[in-house]
């Protein structure tokens, strides 16, 4: 089964529901498609194969964006569309047969060989002189526009966004031609009227800056800087090094998880959507391949059940569950295995509300799903929805509802809360209560309350390693995923590098410099103060193994136990006088199992209250 | 907990037990066996092997047991019968009880089965330590020997055995006395004290049944999850200047699940009717791994199923679309390397943080037991954090090398308890950076915030939902408590599954018992509580004014199934009704034989052409000719043939009004071309899609939220214009009418498109509606190709239309120019224009 651990899959223990993550397709976000296309247009004339100022020649500036965009993209949204356009080249390819436009890549999903071939280029591996040539500044931009319009229309998949980034430092392209001037222009208007937006990425001349206004203004839909002759807030060297960042993070179409109906009270009923703002990012499923044939063959795996009793092949139809119940097997058909879990049809429906005070952090087993008004199921669902909102915030309540997620999905409690607020959507987050089922008492207990000298003592650690702007889950990534993403793009493309910066390890030098000052303090504190009657062990825990667990490594203790040397005539003395004293639940499972084999009794069971039974029978006998 | 146990139930079978209570519908018997199964059944679900039972008869017809003598002082010990020793709780021994247990004829002394009892469980428990438990059902009505009560007794609390009593006639507690001879009086205050003094308890059998009616939880051990240390800097580095607290942390929620359920072999069961000897039932998976056929090899001469052994497997990932094999020790090799550690890597206050980033269950973490140091620098850290009102920011990996989590450590100080909680966090991966509309903060185009608006609350409505907020209360709604506090509600499905479970087992072929109803009061509001607050969600209902949004039927599985069952059930008139006449029935004949072979999934164009109201069908504005239909998939019209998915449509819906609108024209074009009358229900005109499709348009503007229609909107427009454009003429060319009636329709309908247009213009750019909407003329303006006055060049010769200049204009026209102009016919085209602008 598939790796997506969905909020479902953490519940549900039918493993033969259907795989299908069971996401409702929302109508309208397929509809716009989100999926993006990037088309690169690549000035080549001879001035961008110069090194610049920074000594970096725009070329191939343009060339790692476009290497890094794939990178990301293959991450991130392997569907999104990218393609590449050189202009001004000696050699052309082109559908047109245009002059000087060579597509290098067409608008397609990036892969690892586009990858390779711009790395070559980068490497200067393919020769840009024999590959591609510059036609010294010759080229007609109306019938490149003509050709970047032509590749977003063949591109057979429905795009959302489509965006052209111009990488160019001529700032007055056909300058004295007024022809073909007005025909780029006109070109660009078609660009635009397929609502395909160009963003120009200007590079400056040696001693020239770019002017956006000789020409580009006209091309460009926000007309490249304002009339008053301000320059547009971003610009180019900062998008530059925006499109180089390497952020690999896997992104998600945003999909409604259900759309529902949230029932109020008899008669009043509201719409509802739901989604997974937060949920745990995994590497995605793997899959098997044979590698010991001429190529790598993917696998296709075959499962099929078998009766035991007669070997026939079973089919859905013929299969039904049991559990043992006392020794004997009680089977239950599909539907009635379903039934028994689901407590009414999908919905949300509200049992009454509670102060925000009395809800509690530690009651929680899963992540919160968020909740937002669906104005298409029922009308007038957004301003009940907001009514609520803004009465459960001033009132500083919670709702209790019940939810179903789907048919035939368990029915369990759940917390409505308002956390809407800055820079957070506006709406509820629905969080799943526990049953008493899933409540574990705390363990241990105890009285002990420190001396306040040593509280303070604690507060300024505190003081000194405080994270001023709270915890934000942004700055911190998740150090497996990005080592597995690391390893796939280096095998994929023969690289060595596979080094991550692992952003979730303590920085343990600046604690110290910071705070080690009043860490010492505090320990020293803590010499000086009467220690406490020590704590009770919870239930069996063993407190002989825990004291040992300073040591970094648990296998020493492992180790330290077997090598001792137990012959087996104390063993058994040692047995005697805990069965004498009722005390054999304080031996470790393993030297129970050591006495029982050497007295010659099999071993009946790996549970420790098995093995105790078996050496109180041993001696009662 | 982790204990054994051993518990001997005794049950009173003499003969008075088949007496009914009164009030009661079945025997005394028949209720004490209800509460003995139940007691039994919590021992099976337990599933353990150190948990024993054993069920003693008395007054039974048998005897049988160890302490049963007949000699000359007479007989003791008889009509005791021992119907399993100490042993497993199993099915069979429940069973036994349910068929099996038959009323004596003889009243057995209840003493007598206690003191074999007794006996039974000294020689089973010996000197081993066991939870010990006697339960006596009976109605006390036989006379009991008291003799050696005293050694009884003093055995009773030497050997820690607790016993308790359910009589059936026992009275409950706080309820009043029940009718009862003396001897019954005397018995029940004979174990009262005989209870007492073995730490256990008398019950009445209404309390027996309440009791182990009750919600029952398994109860698990404490376990670590992590023994190893707290860390706050670097202790291998900077000893000094860091902590390392050793701590355990332990699991503080865990979602109980249903047990995991086997599969079953149906075929083995009809297998063991036909004698098999051996019946299991069981299932077994075979998995098998065959080369995957890509369509780069298809024309090679691949054999279709490659079997592969599994140990030549390797693991791949995708890249993109590439995969990417990595062998085994690579991807060992690859790991990302962590060592087992739990670490602060700074504090923040708590008031920073989300409660949504919290991912999963909750752990506890406590200082090790024993260790009295470890116990005061983590006190000295949680009454810090607690006071200075932070939480702790860590990371945590289990044991070496399994992946680090980010996880939240903040204090919990009670009196008893004092611990760390964690929660794991999400990492910047796990947050999905989607974008919602604001729910109160509604602008115009021009940026102005809209006070009211029908997406807005009103302060009424606010005001409103506030009493009924405040009504609702939970807090003291269970008999003066709170209400579904988390330690106090149970997981019905566990609850339910072990019902079904236990009903099963004992009774195979019966229908299920109904949901018990203290399951589903934990799922919905007190009724109490609603009928008390009826009175302001009825005033909710008014000011709030939700409309459930009918949704176009298009699910052809799941819900929509059953709907179109319902359909069927009612039995619909089938298609003949629409008085179709002959030359058309080919179509209809086949279309329903289609559904009758297909079976449901359909019934439902047959259902929709039943029910279809003939009051829709509208007066057909432009005569005969707008019924010609469109151009729209000309060919499937030629074709003849109404595809299934579309012969349900008969309005244009909101969630795909352009889909909805394409499907009716081309049914009306088919209709129109096989002479349909449009007497028959279902019957769709041209002049229908097109009214709908204007109507649809207007409503998608003047209810959008903000611009969030509008995009639909244009795309309708731009539908609705290329159909009335007659852009697409090959449905003209099926029909045989003459070429001036053809241009009459094609006239009409780009005067339709011009005088609509008109009227979006007029209605985006109407002032006095709030809100405005002059963003959508905006909109439509920048769309004037697509979008305009139809122009003579556009639509086909004679077919009407304005010239380009009276197109322009009109749309670059402020609303108080153009309200003349709105209500102007269209002019005729000029050649000139034409030609001038042709280029």
């Amino acid at each position: 089964m598939s790796s997506s651990s969905s909020w479902r899959s953490r519940y549900e223990d039918n493993e033969d529901e259907d795989d299908d993550e069971n996401i409702l397709t929302d109508a309208q976000e397929t509809e716009w498609s989100n999926r993006d296309s990037i088309l690169f247009v690549i000035d080549c004339s001879p001035s961008m194969l110069q090194p610049s100022e920074d000594g970096e020649i725009p070329f191939y500036t343009a060339i790692k964006c476009a290497m890094t965009v794939q990178l990301n993209k293959i991450i991130s949204s392997e569907s999104d569309l990218v393609g590449i356009v050189l202009y001004g080249t000696e050699k052309s390819k082109n559908a047109n047969n245009f002059e000087n436009i060579y597509v290098l890549q067409d608008l397609e999903a990036p892969d690892v060989s586009k990858i390779q071939q711009l790395e070559s280029i980068d490497e200067k591996k393919i020769s840009f002189d024999e590959e591609f040539g510059s036609s010294n500044g010759k080229y007609t931009l109306g019938e490149i526009f003509w050709t970047a319009t032509n590749l977003f229309g063949s591109s057979a998949q429905r795009v959302g966004s489509k965006r052209l980034f111009l990488f160019t430092n001529e700032d007055d392209p056909h300058s004295g031609d007024i022809s073909l001037r007005s025909a780029s222009k006109v070109r660009a208007k078609d660009l635009q009227d397929f609502g395909i937006k160009i963003e120009l990425f200007d590079i400056d001349k040696k001693d020239e800056p770019f002017n956006r206004r000789t020409f580009y203004k006209d091309i460009l839909i926000d007309g490249g800087g304002d009339d008053d002759g301000e320059e547009p807030e971003e610009n180019s060297s900062s998008k530059l090094s925006e499109l180089l960042q390497r952020v690999q993070r896997k992104e998600v179409k945003k999909r409604a998880l259900f759309n529902i109906p949230f029932k109020l009270a008899p008669g009043l009923e509201i719409g509802v959507k739901g989604f997974n703002l937060v949920m745990s990012q995994k590497k995605g499923a793997h899959r098997n391949v044979y590698t010991l044939g001429e190529s790598v063959r993917e696998v296709q795996t075959v499962s099929t059940w078998i009766c035991a009793d007669t070997t026939q092949y079973l089919m859905p139809a013929d299969l039904k569950y049991f559990w043992e119940f006392g020794g004997a097997k009680v089977v239950f058909t599909k539907e009635e295995y379903a039934a028994m879990k689901t407590f009414g049809p999908p919905g949300l429906a509200l049992i009454g509300f509670k102060p925000k005070s009395v809800i509690q952090m530690n009651h929680n087993v899963i992540h919160a799903i968020f909740l937002y008004p669906d104005e298409k199921s029922y009308e007038g669902s957004t301003r009940a929805f907001s009514s609520l909102l803004k009465v459960m915030d001033e009132e500083e309540k919670v709702a209790i509802c019940s939810f179903t997620q789907r048919k035939n999905y368990s029915t369990r409690l759940m917390e409505v809360v308002n956390t809407s607020g800055q820079e957070q959507p506006p709406g509820f987050q629905l969080i799943p209560l526990p049953w008493a089922d899933d409540l574990r008492p705390l363990p241990i207990q105890t009285e002990y309350n420190p001396p306040s000298e040593l509280i303070d003592a604690a507060k300024a650690i505190i003081t000194k390693l405080n994270m001023k702007k709270g915890f934000r889950p942004e700055n911190y990534e998740n150090p497996s995923l990005q080592k597995h993403y690391k390893v796939l793009q280096a095998t994929a493309l023969n690289q060595q590098d596979i080094e991550i910066d692992d952003k979730t390890l303590p920085k343990t030098e600046q604690m110290h410099t910071r705070a080690g000052a009043y860490i010492q303090k505090f320990k020293e504190i803590v010499e000086t103060i009467e220690l406490p009657e020590p704590t009770p062990t919870p239930s069996m825990a063993s407190s002989k193994r825990s004291t040992q667990s300073q040591s970094q490594d648990s296998s020493s203790s492992k180790r330290a136990k077997s090598s001792q040397p137990t012959d087996s005539a104390s063993l058994m003395t040692d047995m005697r006088s805990m069965y004498d004293n009722n005390q054999l639940n304080k031996a470790t499972v393993a030297t129970l199992k050591e006495f029982l084999t050497s007295v010659k009794v099999n071993l009946n069971g790996t549970k420790k209250a098995d093995l105790i039974s078996q050496v109180e029978d041993y001696f009662a006998n | 907990m982790a204990s054994k146990e051993a518990t001997i139930y005794i049950l009173d079978v003499g003969p008075t037990m088949k007496t009914k209570r009164e009030g009661s519908q079945v025997s005394r018997h028949e209720e004490t066996k209800k509460v003995l199964l139940k007691l039994l059944a919590n021992k099976v679900h337990m599933n353990r092997k150190t948990v024993y039972v054993s069920v003693v008869l008395v007054g039974s017809d048998i005897t049988n047991n160890d302490l049963a003598s007949v000699d000359e002082n007479g007989a003791d010990y008889q009509f005791v019968d021992v119907l399993q020793p100490l042993g497993v709780a199993s099915l069979d021994l429940m069973k036994g009880v349910q068929n099996d247990v038959k009323l004596g004829e003889t009243m057995g002394d209840c003493m007598d089965g206690l003191i074999v009892a007794l006996d039974m469980m000294s020689k089973f428990c010996k000197k081993l330590k066991y939870e010990k438990r006697i339960y006596i059902l009976t109605d006390a009505c036989a006379e009991i020997n008291s003799e050696g009560i005293e050694q009884v007794t003093s055995t009773l609390s030497d050997d820690g055995v607790q016993l308790n009593v359910i009589g059936t006639d026992f009275d409950s507690e706080g309820e009043e006395p029940k009718p009862k001879t003396p001897m019954q009086a005397q018995n029940e205050q004979f174990f009262k004290d005989l209870c007492e003094a073995s730490t256990g308890d008398i019950f009445s059998i209404d309390e027996a049944l309440d009791i182990t009616s009750q919600f029952y939880s398994k109860k698990v051990k404490p376990t670590a999850v992590y023994r190893g240390t707290l860390d706050l800097g670097d202790p291998e580095g900077h000893p000094d200047t860091s902590l390392s607290i050793p701590v355990q942390m332990f699991a503080s929620t865990m979602v109980a699940k249903l047990p995991l359920s086997k599969k079953y072999s149906i075929l083995s069961e009809a297998a063991a009717a036909d004698n098999l000897p051996e019946h299991t039932g069981l299932v077994n998976l075979s998995r098998t791994y065959k080369l995957k056929v890509t369509s780069d090899m298809a024309d090679g001469n691949m054999e279709e199923d490659t079997e592969v052994p599994a140990d030549a497997l390797e693991k791949a990932y995708m890249y993109g679309k590439t995969i990417v094999p990595i062998r085994a020790v690579d991807l060992e090799a690859y790991k990302l390397r962590t060592a087992k550690s739990l670490t602060i890597l700074g504090f923040f206050a708590s008031s920073t943080f989300r409660r949504e980033w919290l991912m999963a269950n909750i752990y506890s973490i406590f200082p090790t037991p024993g260790d009295a140091k470890a116990e005061v620098e983590m006190a000295g850290l949680l009454f810090a954090l607690f006071e200075k009102n932070s939480y702790a920011l860590c990371r945590y990996v289990r044991i070496d090398d399994a992946e680090p989590k980010l996880g939240v450590l903040w204090p919990e100080i009670t009196t008893e308890h004092k611990c760390f909680y964690f929660g794991q966090v999400a990492f910047s991966e796990d947050i999905r950076r989607y974008l919602f509309a604001s729910l109160d903060d509604i602008h115009t185009a021009s940026g102005k915030k809209l006070e009211k608006h029908r997406l807005l609350a009103t302060p009424e409505s606010i005001e409103a939902c506030r009493e009924f907020v405040n009504a609702m209360d939970l807090m003291t709604a269970d008999d003066g408590e709170e209400f579904l506090k988390p330690e106090n509600t149970f997981n019905p499905a566990i609850q339910r599954h072990m019902q079904l479970v236990e009903f099963r087992a004992l009774n195979p072929t019966e229908e299920f018992p109904p949901v018990p109803s203290s399951l589903i009061t934990q799922l919905l509001p007190k009724p109490e509580m609603l009928a008390a607050a009826q009175p302001l969600s009825d005033n909710l209902i008014r000011l709030w004014d939700i409309k459930k949004v009918e949704q176009p039927l298009k699910n052809k599985r799941g819900y929509g199934a059953s709907l179109e069952d319902e359909n069927d059930k009612e039995g619909i008139m089938p298609v003949s009704g629409t008085g179709i006449d002959g030359s058309s029935g080919s179509l209809f004949d086949g279309l329903t034989g289609n559904q009758r072979n297909a079976g449901n999934k359909r019934h439902k164009s047959e259902s929709v052409f039943g029910t279809a109201t003939t009051g829709s069908i509208a007066g057909t504005a432009h005569g005969g000719a707008t019924e010609n239909g469109s151009g729209f998939g000309g060919d499937m019209a030629a074709s003849g043939i109404i595809p299934f998915e579309m012969s349900a449509i008969r309005e244009v819906g909101t969630s795909d009004p352009v889909k909805d609108f394409q499907a009716m024209v081309k049914i009306a074009t088919i209709h129109s071309q096989q002479g349909v009358r449009p007497a028959g229900a279902g019957f769709v005109t041209v002049t229908m899609a097109v009214d709908q499709m204007k109507a649809m348009i207007l409503k998608l503007i003047t209810t959008s939220f903000g611009d969030q229609l509008y995009e639909k909107a244009i795309d309708c427009l731009k539908s609705l214009r290329r159909f009335l454009s007659s852009a697409d003429q090959s449905e003209f060319a099926m029909t045989e009418e003459p070429q001036a009636e053809k241009q009459e329709t094609m006239k009409s309908r780009a005067e339709t498109w011009n005088t609509f247009i008109k009227e979006v213009k007029q209605t985006s750019l109407n002032t006095s509606i709030s809100p405005l909407r002059t963003d959508f003329w905006d909109l439509v303006v920048k769309h004037k190709f697509e979008l305009g006055l139809l122009t003579t060049k556009e639509v086909p010769a004679g077919a009407g239309g304005v010239s380009d200049e009276d197109a322009e204009q009109f749309l670059l026209e402020t609303p108080e120019d153009s309200t003349s102009a709105a209500v102007e016919e269209p002019e005729a085209p000029e050649e000139d224009d034409l030609l001038a602008l042709m280029d």
